[in-house]
């Protein structure tokens, strides 16, 4: 098997769930660094190069706000879900919830199929 | 940490003039959270060769600047396999008749007819403006489907698309009738004149005008005999069950491969032995004899490139057939 097929699948796989994270990881406000941070630890490893403008695309949505502040001598932007983000991410960790439970149900009766 | 300062005005460069200094102060603040973090952990100020290491991992700054982007592109998804389509049949239409003019400029030329004007049979312009031609037509078209994508026609495509305008399925390699009735009228006619007129052994008669030919001639009236019925045989095959079959493509082969042999062997056979017409001198007559026989021997390469030509398309054919037969049997 091509390692960049499974690479490639990989990345689509994480894409739309990365979003979900990052909403559910701004329901307490972060900076850029910070989230990064938290998301690492929790097993969401994602570039610098990734992070930003997914949060500038998020914030162009309308699903969170940012501002700008002195935070330990320097400026930094804030992030924070917006009360449109709050609805949005109750709907998709929902839709995410019906998709596990789903994906769950074929995976189990694919291996009793099979055992 | 000039590098740092360099590295944030290179990808400034990148960025649209609203956005730069939100974007760039923002990803200063973040490379300057990742230094001090790094410097705690090694518990020492960063090098230049640290800070270069830590720059490279992001990314040049063109690609980090492009991530901020909006994805463009010239011609989009949904017109692409139609963009793609158009540049093969313009590409194939310039280039064929190019080709035609090229090779008609070749003839003309080796019988000598624009003798001492270059200009009118000259291949090698020919195969300039073949490449002037063809990237000219590829621009045009890329143009035209650049504006398409950036207009309303594009975005009306898939609204107005109507399930009764799909073209009515066809069998799998079609023959048409109509090329089967013309291939048969010419066969049937080539078969006859040729049985009529060309069987006198040796000589041939053209009103006033007398061939004589080598005694090789017989293979080669029988031969063409033989191509021609064949010829005759499969088309009114083909015009009664107007699809192709492999062991009717592999006839195909076969009689082009013969007409291909005959052809080429009739080129260089020598074949005229001598002419007369009323009033032609001896000297008239054999000046003719050598001229008729050089000219066929010149139309030697062209008619072998040809017959490779026809050769290549019934190969395609056949394989095609092949495989869709192999296919359908894999289905059934």
């Amino acid at each position: 098997m091509n390692p960049d097929t499974l690479e490639n699948l990989r990345l689509e796989l994480r894409r739309g769930s990365l979003v979900l994270a990052v909403l559910a990881a701004l329901r307490s406000e972060q900076y850029g660094y910070t989230l990064r941070r938290v998301l690492a630890e929790h097993g969401m490893e994602i570039e610098e190069g990734t992070l930003y403008p997914l949060l500038r695309r998020l914030e162009s949505q309308g699903l969170l706000a940012s501002e700008w502040r002195e935070h330990e001598k320097r400026n930094k932007r804030f992030y924070r879900l917006s009360a449109d983000g709050r609805r949005i991410l109750v709907r998709l960790l929902a839709d995410w919830q019906s998709i596990d439970a789903s994906l769950r149900t074929i995976v189990k009766e694919h291996d009793h199929g099979t055992h | 940490m000039e590098l740092i300062d360099r590295y944030l005005q290179a990808v400034r460069f990148w960025l649209p003039r609203r956005q730069q200094d939100d974007i760039v102060a923002e990803l200063s603040e973040d490379i300057h959270a990742q230094v001090e973090e790094r410097q705690a952990a090694l518990g020492r100020p960063l090098t230049d060769i640290d800070v270069e290491e830590l720059l490279r991992r992001r990314g040049s700054p063109v690609l980090v600047a492009s991530r901020y982007l909006p994805q463009e592109s010239l011609i989009g998804p949904l017109l692409f396999p139609i963009y793609r389509f158009v540049i093969v049949v313009v590409t194939i239409c310039v280039a064929g008749s190019i080709g035609l003019s090229w090779l008609v400029a070749l003839i003309i030329r080796s019988l000598g007819i624009v003798a001492g004007r270059p200009g009118v049979a000259n291949p090698g312009a020919l195969w300039s403006s073949l490449w002037v031609s063809l990237f000219c037509s590829a621009g045009v078209v890329t143009l035209i489907f650049a504006i398409l994508e950036r207009t309303e026609a594009k975005a009306r495509l898939p609204r107005t698309w109507n399930p009764r305008t799909l073209p009515p399925l066809r069998p799998a390699h079609l023959i048409p009738r109509s090329s089967s009735v013309i291939e048969f009228a010419v066969s049937l006619c080539l078969l006859v004149w040729w049985g009529l007129n060309m069987a006198s052994p040796l000589t041939l008669r053209f009103g006033a005008l007398r061939v004589a030919l080598a005694p090789g001639w017989t293979w080669i009236f029988l031969s063409i005999l033989v191509f021609a019925l064949g010829n005759t045989a499969l088309s009114a095959v083909n015009l009664m069950r107007p699809w192709w079959t492999t062991r009717r493509v592999a006839s195909r082969l076969s009689l082009d491969a013969l007409g291909s042999v005959i052809f080429c062997g009739l080129l260089r056979a020598n074949i005229v032995t001598g002419v007369a017409w009323p009033g032609a001198t001896p000297e008239q007559a054999g000046a003719a004899v050598i001229g008729v026989n050089h000219w066929l021997a010149q139309m030697f390469p062209y008619a072998i490139a040809a017959c490779l030509v026809i050769f290549a398309v019934n190969a395609w054919r056949l394989i095609r057939v092949k495989r869709r037969s192999s296919l359908d049997a894999v289905v059934a």
